[in-house]
Parts: C-alpha cells; structure tokens; sequence
C-alpha cells in the first residue's frame, strides 16, 4: 500500500514540475494570446478589447496561481483562443487522440510479439534476417513521413479510405475507429519495429541462460520452454519498455494528427502554443503528463505483480 | 503455439477492418441537398465581427454579414442593407435608406436602431474613420449620420457589419443579415454554413457549405486528390498533383502586395539610394518563375491590382532588373562592397520563406550578403509589426478594403502599423489632401501620387500579387474573384448540369 501511495506522490509532484516549467518557458517566448489572436491586421483598440476580455492585464504569478487552483479543483477555465471552456475541448478532443494512441498500442502488441517470436525461432535464420532488415528499417522512418506514404499507397492508389475525411464518433463510431487505423498505424509501425529489436534481443538472452538447457535436459519441449520459462523472462523488461513507449506513442500520435487531419489533442497542442492560449497549453500538458506517469506507473504495479521481488526492491 | 495462433487470427481481423473501411469514404448521392466541401488551413480567428481582423475569416464570413453595402467584384458597391443613399455637398452629411422586411438570422427584423448600434461598435473596433462619426439620426427608416469632417469616401466603409443590438452571443453564435448563416462551428474540424431561406435577395443554389479546416497545405491537397472536399485554394506548387479532369483551377489575385520589407530606421537602410539599390537587384519575373511556377502578376506599388481604378499602371516596372545601377547606387551611398542583412521570414508562410531565399542569391550579384532567419508568427508580430526589432523581411499585407486610404495609411507618420517606420512629410500632406478631396478626379490622382512616393522613396522592394489559384470540383462553377480578403461567395457558386 505505502508501494502505491509513494507512487502516487511521485507522480503528482511529476505532473506540478513540469507544468510550472512549461509555464516558466511559455512566458519566455515572444508574444501574447491578445496579439497572436488578432494577427497583423487587427487595429490597436481590437487587441486592447481582446486583452481586456480575456483578464490578460493581471500579474503572471496570479494567473498562473489562478490555473493552478481551478485545475486541482475541477474548473479549468476558459480557452483563449477558442472562447469555449477548455473543459468541453477537451471532452471533444481527449477521445480521439485516446482512441489513436490505444489503436496505436494493440498494433503494436499484435505486430510485435508475433513477429518476435517467428525471428527468434532460430537466431540469424532468414526470417531473423529478413525482419532485422525490416525492423531496422522501419524504425529509421519518420512517423510523418510514413503518415504520407500510408496515405498515398492505401488512399490514392488503392482507395481503401478516403484522406482527409475524418468522421467523427458522434455520426459513426465505426467510422470513426475505421479513419484511425491508418493514422495508428503511421504511428505504430516504427514503435512495433522497435519493441520487436528489444524482445528479440531479451528473447535470445534468455535462450542462452543456463535454465533453459536444464529444462531442456528435464525432457521439455521447446514449446513448453519458450512460453514457461523464455518468455515470462523476457516479457518483463519488455513490459517496462512498453511503459517507456507510451510518451512515444502520444508524442507520434501529436505528429501523425497533422498529417491525416485528424482534430485531436496534438492539434490542439499545436494550436494553444501557436497562439499562446495559457490555460488550454497548460491543462493539456497537465494531462499528457498525467497520462505517461500514470501508465508508467501502472506498469510499474504490473511488474511488481509478475515478479514480486521488484516490489521489495522498491 | 496457441498464442501465436490467437495473435496471428488478430492479424487478420485487422485486415478485414482496414477492407471493411472502403465502403465508408464513399459520399451519399442519392441526397437531393446541395453540398459543397470546402477546405481551408486557417482557424477563424474570432466569430464575433468586430474582434475578427483575419483576412481569411472576413473573406469566409462574407457570407454571413453585411454592412450598408456590399463590395462588388470590380471593387464597387452594391447597396445591402441600405437601398439608396444622399449626401450633402461637402461629403458631411449621409442619409440612408434602410431596406425594409430584412431578417437576422435568429429571426428578428433589422430595425434602423441596429443600424446605428452597428457603427457604434464598429467605432469601438477602432475600424478606419468611424471616429469622425458626429452623430447619428433615425427618422422612420432613414439614417442620417453626420461627420465631424468631409469624407467623400464614406461609403467605403460602410461595408462593416450590421448585426442586432440585443444580442451578447456573437462570439459563440454568429448573427447577421447574409444569404448563408452559420449553423456550428467545431474547432479543428469544420465550419457549417446552411442557407439563409429568409434572404432579402436572390435564392442561392447550394443548401449548404461545409468549410473543412485541414491541418496542413499538404492535407489539403490530398483531401482534393481523394474526394474528400470539393474546393480549396491551393500553392502553384501543388497544382501539378490535381487531376485535371476532376478539377478547374480558377486565377484569382491575392488582393496584397507581397513585399520584402525594409526597415527605414536601420542603418544603411536609412538611405534611400541603398533601398533603391536593392529595389533594382531584385528581379520580380525569376520570383514569379521559381516560386509561383509562373503564376503571380508583378507590381511594384504598395496598393495592389485588383484596386484597378486607383492603381498606378506606372508602377508595374518601376524598378527594373539593372545590376550596374544598383552597384553604384551603393556605391554612392558609401558601400561598395556591399554590407550583410538578416531578412526576419515567419517560418509558417513556406511562399514568403522560398521568396526570400530566392531574394538572397539575387542580392548576393550586387555583393550584399543577405541571410535568412526563419521566426515563429508570434516572434514576428513582436519583432516586426510591433517593435522595430529587424533589419527587413518578406510578407504580403492582404487588402482589407476598395478605399485606397484605408491600404495606404500605414505610410503616414503616425500610424501604428508603419511597420517600414518611414517617414515623410509629402506623404503625409499629400495623404490628408486626398482624405478631403471632393473632386473625385482630383482624388484619384492624389491616391496615384501617394503610391509614386512611396515607390520613388523606395520605402521597400515592392514584389507581386501571388496568385490565388483555387482547384474547384468540376460538378461546380460560378466562383467568383473578389479585389479584397479573398473572399468566397457561396451565394454565386453553382452545380454544373
């Protein structure tokens, strides 16, 4: 239980650093909401009605104080730039950029660990070969750069979707989860390549251990080895790095929105530092935050739970 | 073994998922509903008309407000919400007459007392001359508004919105009098427009308008190569990846000069011959070929084309490409070889950066070394429209209104968008001549003569209107080109057979 508690701590001072630096560094770059919003044609008295609807005469610390009192206790506030609170953006938006990067993580799971196991069936075979090859590859690709390709091979060669024509989930939700694949799996196939180098190496790691021999010397099969014994082993560093991937996912996620248009947190993100919406970048880089602590703590936990011995270490 | 299967089964339950998702890109035809798909990359930036300065967001909500009158495309006014006017004989008192039996979208009667509200706010919103607005009469359903000083040419104001006066939710839920209102707005996705069935004027063809607002130029083109939408304006660039067969390209200008600006206060661009200098290294036509594959129309005056009837034509070429010239113009001014310059580009506009580029290897020829910094929009409204924190840049200023003095007044002394901070006391006499000139003949030769001084003082290297070149689905037509914003008439597209 204190295992859990200390965590929890650990993970809301994590969320309260990084906010207060963001907003240290978002006050550090040139320009302001008011200025940014009406552009460079706006006449003064527009950008001084601008700055005064949006409260922006008061001292830094107590808008920042005012955030942060809101955000701990429910009420975020209004966006700057969109004028709506940023309570129901983020209703709208949350579960698109949520829906990507879960697509993104099951792709990964189903790419991955099948693809792990064919290679390592025989270390420097042709498959293992042919995947490195892939894997190494595939990981060198941008996440963008393969966001366009996917849309020019599947989209305007085979016409399997249709680019550009997000739907969103209140007219379909099949539509909705159907647009997404593609965008996943612009994310997602770098990410797999990766997590496949990684359970490959843990694979054959494990293979060479004294155990395994032993198991095998005790008349096992090779079936029965690599799920009881290779593989319990390997998956447990594998599990913390898909903990670690997680930031990688919604970092690809951000990426990948701008190339398939899809209206998610990335582009909110982009939006609100673009044009210095204060409380929206703030909210949003408080849940992002949340979002990767919080699932490096679940793994964590799960960890814990498949070798206990971590939990006393920690 | 059983896992792999399991996983492998996954495998190709995705694949059918990816297969099953053909038939979902397909649009609906059988729908006897009008619908036109619009893409756009720009956010609005404000829905309510008077805290909105975008030139974009006036050109899309052109649809949707209306002032008195309405430009038309030769850049004339048609009467909107006013059916006729008089004026007295020095330009001082104006009488309207408001059109009767017109509706706002939330369904009230415009009433002359909106009218008034309108120029009120439009007065607050510091819009050009609504200051000199004395007072403001109703008598049934004339407006008389009497100027504090002549302005012979106030009707070009009076294109600012009119909108009702007991109503707070502009911001959230824009009202207005046009043939199209907004039904929702959801940021990042689109903007819907419906048809206004209770217009004044006549009935538009398409029902509705979804406005799409797309990431990226390059989600943009490929939305168009994919069906997805049904009409953007796009770069030259990309104009090579249409189909041709799906899509007509209509030219239209884009209504601002593009210039690469000096900053007048920046030593040696203080002196006049070295800004002529670079004026004569620049050449317009190579800017023109590289950058807009051909596409763009060359001018040199601070006004642009599309204002036809108060452009001067002498400008066109008023400094053509002459290397030697240019050499012993800096010479003269004491830099024969030269000296270096940081051109500050916001790194957003890809068309102002490539410019730019192009600008340096010309400089280069006449020994000065000119370096690019790309900066972010908000450094550049900082470092450039507002402070004098530069040495020059390149950007285009779009053309906000048909009344030339609205366009030049950021050359006067005094002005906070002097962003060349250039000073001259001509301009400044000749400028307020022109604002009360009652002579329309007379008028027009002062506007002629302000662009010939702010060409012959060569206050920047005035460039060319870039090309707006918008790929339409060929099931429409009827697009219509506008001298200002950009603008995007619903009301005149139509469906093809």
């Amino acid at each position: 239980m204190t295992f859990l508690l200390k965590r929890l701590a650990a993970a809301a001072l994590t969320v309260f650093l990084v906010s207060a630096l963001t907003f240290a560094a978002f006050n550090i770059i040139p320009g302001d909401a008011a200025s940014a919003m009406a552009g460079a044609d706006a006449t003064p008295e527009q950008v001084e009605q601008i700055r005064e609807k949006l409260g922006m005469n008061r001292p830094l610390h107590t808008r920042y104080a005012g955030w942060l009192k809101g955000f701990v206790s429910g009420d975020l506030g209004d966006s700057l730039r969109f004028g709506t609170p940023v309570a129901s953006l983020l209703r709208e938006k949350l579960p698109v950029t949520m829906t990507l990067a879960g697509l993104s993580f099951a792709m990964i799971l189903v790419i991955s660990f099948p693809l792990a196991l064919l290679t390592t069936r025989r270390e420097n075979g042709i498959t293992d070969r042919a995947a490195s090859a892939v894997t190494t590859v595939s990981v060198s690709v941008p996440n963008f750069f393969l966001g366009v390709l996917i849309i020019w091979v599947f989209s305007l060669a085979l016409k399997l979707f249709t680019a550009g024509a997000y739907v969103p989930r209140e007219q379909s939700a099949g539509g909705f989860v159907a647009y997404l694949v593609f965008p996943a799996l612009a994310v997602a196939l770098p990410l797999s390549a990766m997590v496949v180098k990684f359970l490959r190496s843990a694979i054959f790691e494990q293979k060479r251990e004294a155990y395994v021999r032993t198991a095998y010397s005790e008349g096992s099969s090779s079936g029965r080895v690599l799920s009881r014994h290779v593989l319990k082993n390997a998956v447990i560093p594998t599990v913390t790095f898909l903990g670690m991937i997680i930031g990688d996912i919604l970092g690809g996620s951000i990426v990948v929105e701008q190339v398939f248009s899809v209206p998610g947190l990335g582009r909110l993100l982009l939006s609100a530092v673009n044009s210095r919406d204060f409380p929206l970048l703030q909210t949003l880089v408080a849940y992002v935050t949340l979002a990767v602590v919080l699932a490096n703590t679940l793994v964590d936990i799960a960890i814990s739970v498949i070798d206990p011995r971590i939990r006393v270490a920690a | 073994m059983k896992k792999l299967i399991t996983l492998l089964l996954s495998l190709a339950l995705l694949a059918t998922l990816l297969a099953g998702c053909k038939e979902k890109g397909k649009p609906a035809t059988e729908d006897p509903a009008v619908t036109l798909r619009y893409g756009v990359t720009t956010e609005p930036d404000s829905l309510d008309p008077f805290l909105a300065a975008g030139a974009d967001t006036k050109g899309l909500f052109f649809n949707v407000f209306e002032g008195l009158f309405k430009v038309g495309t030769d850049g004339g006014l048609n009467p909107a919400i006013a059916t006729d006017y008089t004026v007295n004989g020095d330009s001082t008192v104006w009488t309207f007459t408001i059109r009767t039996g017109v509706k706002f979208h939330n369904g009230a009667e415009l009433t002359p007392e909106d009218v008034e509200f309108s120029l009120g706010k439009a007065a607050e919103a510091g819009y050009y001359s609504f200051d000199k607005i004395a007072d403001v009469a109703i008598d049934g359903n004339v407006v008389t508004v009497s100027l504090s000083e002549p302005n012979p040419e106030f009707l070009t104001v009076l294109t600012s919105e009119v909108v009702p006066k007991d109503y707070a939710d502009q911001a959230s839920a824009p009202v207005g009098t046009g043939p199209y209102k907004l039904e929702s707005y959801k940021p990042q996705e689109s903007l819907t427009f419906v048809r206004n069935e209770e217009y004044w004027g006549a009935e538009p063809e398409i029902d509705t308008v979804v406005v799409q607002i797309q990431a990226s130029q390059t989600a943009l083109v490929t939305s168009l190569q994919s069906g997805n939408i049904d009409a953007a304006t796009v770069t030259a660039a990309s104009i090579d990846q249409l189909d041709a067969s799906a899509y007509d390209i209509v030219t239209q200008n884009s209504n601002g000069p593009q210039i690469f600006v000096l900053n007048n206060t920046y030593e040696p661009l203080t002196d006049v011959r070295v800004r002529q200098a670079l004026n004569y290294a620049v050449n317009r036509r190579e800017i023109i070929d590289i950058v807009g594959s051909g596409y763009g129309v060359q001018s040199e005056s601070p006004l642009f084309p599309g204002l036809s009837k108060y452009y001067n034509e002498n400008l066109y070429d008023a400094y053509p490409t002459d290397l030697e010239t240019a050499r012993s113009l800096l010479a003269a001014a004491g830099y024969p070889n030269g000296f270096d310059l940081e051109i500050k580009i916001p790194s957003n506009y890809d068309v102002h950066v490539q410019t730019g580029e192009v600008i340096v290897s010309q400089l280069q020829k006449i020994g000065v070394n000119a370096t690019i910094k790309t900066i972010d929009w908000n450094t550049w409204l900082d470092d450039v429209n507002k402070g004098a924190n530069y040495q020059a840049s390149v950007i285009t200023i779009s053309g906000r209104s048909v009344n030339p003095l609205v366009e030049l007044k950021r050359y006067t002394s005094t002005s906070s968008s002097n962003f060349f901070h250039y000073t001259s006391a001509e301009f400044d006499d000749v400028y307020s001549r022109a604002g009360s000139e009652l002579d329309a003949a007379k008028r027009v030769s002062l506007y002629k003569e302000l662009q010939q001084i702010v060409s012959d003082d060569a206050v920047s290297v005035y460039l060319l209107d870039i090309a707006g070149l918008t790929a339409l689905n060929k099931s429409f037509t009827g697009l219509l080109s506008y001298p200002i914003y950009g603008i995007i008439d619903f009301a005149a597209l139509k469906t093809v057979g």
